[in-house]
């Protein structure tokens, strides 16, 4: 459980209730903060098995939900929710608990900038823990709460470029097991660590100490993803040589965001692979 | 056959280049030493496998351009840090491409690929190219003259220059000037290894002439000064001087710098003054 989105959400708080102690209860608890405001116009189904999907990560967060969060009066809404109900639902001999474990699982979520969690730091350390339960909430309904089967991730055929930063094969396999899968642009975010598959573009320029380098260069949902990589960390020159004559070839790429734009996103490459 | 030397083999190499795409449209991808014999003093291809063919002029296109350019770039990778031999590389591949192999080395500079990056760090950023061609249809009839001028490079006639002086009255002013640069490098390959003093002496009039022709001020200005450096003939000391007036439109201070480079090599030297007076 290393992931925030919101069925590791409900799972933390759920464990702190006084009453509503059953995951379908807490979730229910926990989404009325959107779904009880009737401007919020949501008419989404929370059956019994919809909860458990969504718990499961079987389903998404229910579209008409994400859509009101984005409300600032819904947002208000939620504020002043989770100060009158949730806070007050919350065992108050296990909130400090429920607290720390959220601390903890946005600490090591890699998919999370770090503005957002040095912004969550703050409320955590300023004890406003009605206000930083709202936050997150209102920030795991943004994440894809539905676990694709694709995000497991897999080796590549062929390892065709590795960064020096990766010193041994332990730290290959580190990035293999860590880094999420892209499935939508609002996922990315600056210093996330992704894992992507497609259609990359290589290109040789000559960069300000007057080595060869290539720039790789991928479209994702009409987002330019471009980073720099050096030529000798390429399986051979020849091999660069004969990719740069064609336009794009299919790879999967391990990388980390350095800087993210409206239309182009500037990354460190830590590997490349043959697609698969 | 004598291996050649690692300039000459550089230039034979850049020329090669030249030959595989201007006569036969093939550019090899992987230009590695490796990859390339000599069989009777002349390169040869070893490796076919990954030859890619365009028909040119008219597939001509900036990707086109861009994969000859990663071409050269894989070429120029046999000598890396050495400007030298990159200079005699790039001579060969003009020499043989005329504007066509200009149009690439634009685009390698647009890539961070210049003379700069040899000599003057601080001139890297200055400025990209002023892309002086900038329409298609103009370029490609241009490049598909120059592909029907009999140029055989690699087999070196003595008589090159009598026979582009006939071809310079039938062409395009501007493959005139590509077609006397290829001249110009020619000569200055057999002369200067040679060292013959004086036949250097008219080339370096001619380039600066050529080039005041041309909207070149900084080529002119650079050989310009070469003629005065040499202990010459009264006739090549003045049309340096006459140059060296006319070249109002380079700038003192960049007319400082390439004093500072008429040290250098030829192909070097051309290679810097051609990098002022496209980029700058």
């Amino acid at each position: 459980m290393n992931e925030l989105v919101l069925a590791t959400y409900i799972k933390v708080l759920q464990g702190g209730f006084a009453r509503e102690n059953s995951q379908e209860s807490a979730a229910r608890l926990i989404l009325e903060a959107i779904t009880n405001q009737e401007e919020a116009n949501c008419t989404c189904d929370l059956s019994s098995k919809k909860v458990s999907n969504i718990i499961n990560r079987k389903d998404p967060v229910p579209e008409d939900i994400v859509i009101a969060s984005a409300d600032q009066k819904i947002i208000n809404g939620v504020y002043k929710y989770f100060t009158e109900v949730i806070l007050k639902a919350l065992n108050p001999n296990l909130a400090c608990d429920v607290y720390e474990k959220l601390f903890d699982l946005i600490k090591d979520d890699s998919t999370i900038s770090t503005v957002k969690k040095n912004d969550l730091a703050t409320l955590y350390y300023k004890k406003e823990y009605d206000h930083y339960l709202a936050e997150i909430f209102l920030y795991v309904l943004g994440k894809n709460n539905k676990k694709n089967s694709k995000s497991i991730i897999q080796r590549p055929k062929r390892l065709l470029y590795k960064s020096s930063i990766l010193s041994d094969d332990g730290a290959i396999e580190q990035i293999y097991k860590t880094f999420n899968r892209i499935t939508k642009i609002d996922d990315i975010s600056v210093n996330g660590k992704y894992v992507l598959e497609g259609s990359f573009s290589f290109d040789s320029f000559y960069d300000n100490d007057g080595a060869r380098s290539i720039r790789v260069k991928t479209i994702f949902g009409g987002l330019v993803i471009c980073g720099d990589t050096s030529l000798d960390n390429w399986i051979s020159r020849s091999y660069v040589n004969n990719v740069t004559k064609v336009k794009s070839i299919t790879c999967i790429a391990w990388l980390e965001v350095l800087e993210k734009s409206e239309d182009e996103m500037m990354v460190h490459y830590f590997a490349i692979g043959d697609g698969l | 056959m004598k291996k050649p030397n690692k300039n000459m083999e550089a230039f034979l190499l850049g020329v090669f280049a030249g030959e595989l795409l201007i006569s036969k449209g093939c550019i090899q991808p992987d230009f590695q030493v490796e990859n390339v014999g000599i069989r009777n003093g002349i390169p040869v291809l070893m490796d076919y496998a990954d030859i890619i063919g365009v028909e040119l002029p008219a597939a001509l296109t900036r990707d086109v351009i861009r994969i000859i350019k990663e071409s050269i770039f894989s070429l120029v990778d046999n000598y890396e840090g050495s400007f030298e031999a990159q200079s005699y590389v790039r001579a060969g591949f003009l020499a043989r491409s005329g504007m066509l192999g200009h149009m690439v080395y634009e685009d390698a500079r647009d890539n961070g690929y210049s003379s700069f990056l040899f000599v003057e760090k601080s001139l890297r950023n200055t400025a990209h190219s002023l892309g002086r061609i900038t329409k298609w249809e103009d370029v490609k009839p241009l490049i598909g003259e120059w592909i029907e001028i009999p140029l055989d490079l690699l087999n070196v006639q003595s008589d090159l220059e009598l026979k582009q002086e006939k071809e310079k009255k039938i062409i395009h002013p501007l493959n005139g000037y590509y077609l006397q640069n290829t001249v110009h490098i020619m000569s200055l390959l057999d002369h200067g290894i040679l060292g013959d003093e004086k036949k250097c002496a008219q080339i370096y009039a001619d380039i600066c002439i050529s080039a005041l022709r041309y909207g070149m001020p900084y080529m002119a200005y650079g050989y310009a000064q070469k003629c005065l450096t040499m202990a010459s003939t009264n006739e090549i000391l003045s049309i340096g001087e006459l140059v060296i007036n006319e070249t109002h439109d380079a700038t003192r201070e960049y007319k400082d710098y390439v004093d500072k480079f008429i040290e250098l090599e030829d192909f070097q030297f051309m290679w810097i003054l051609e990098d002022f007076d496209i980029s700058i």
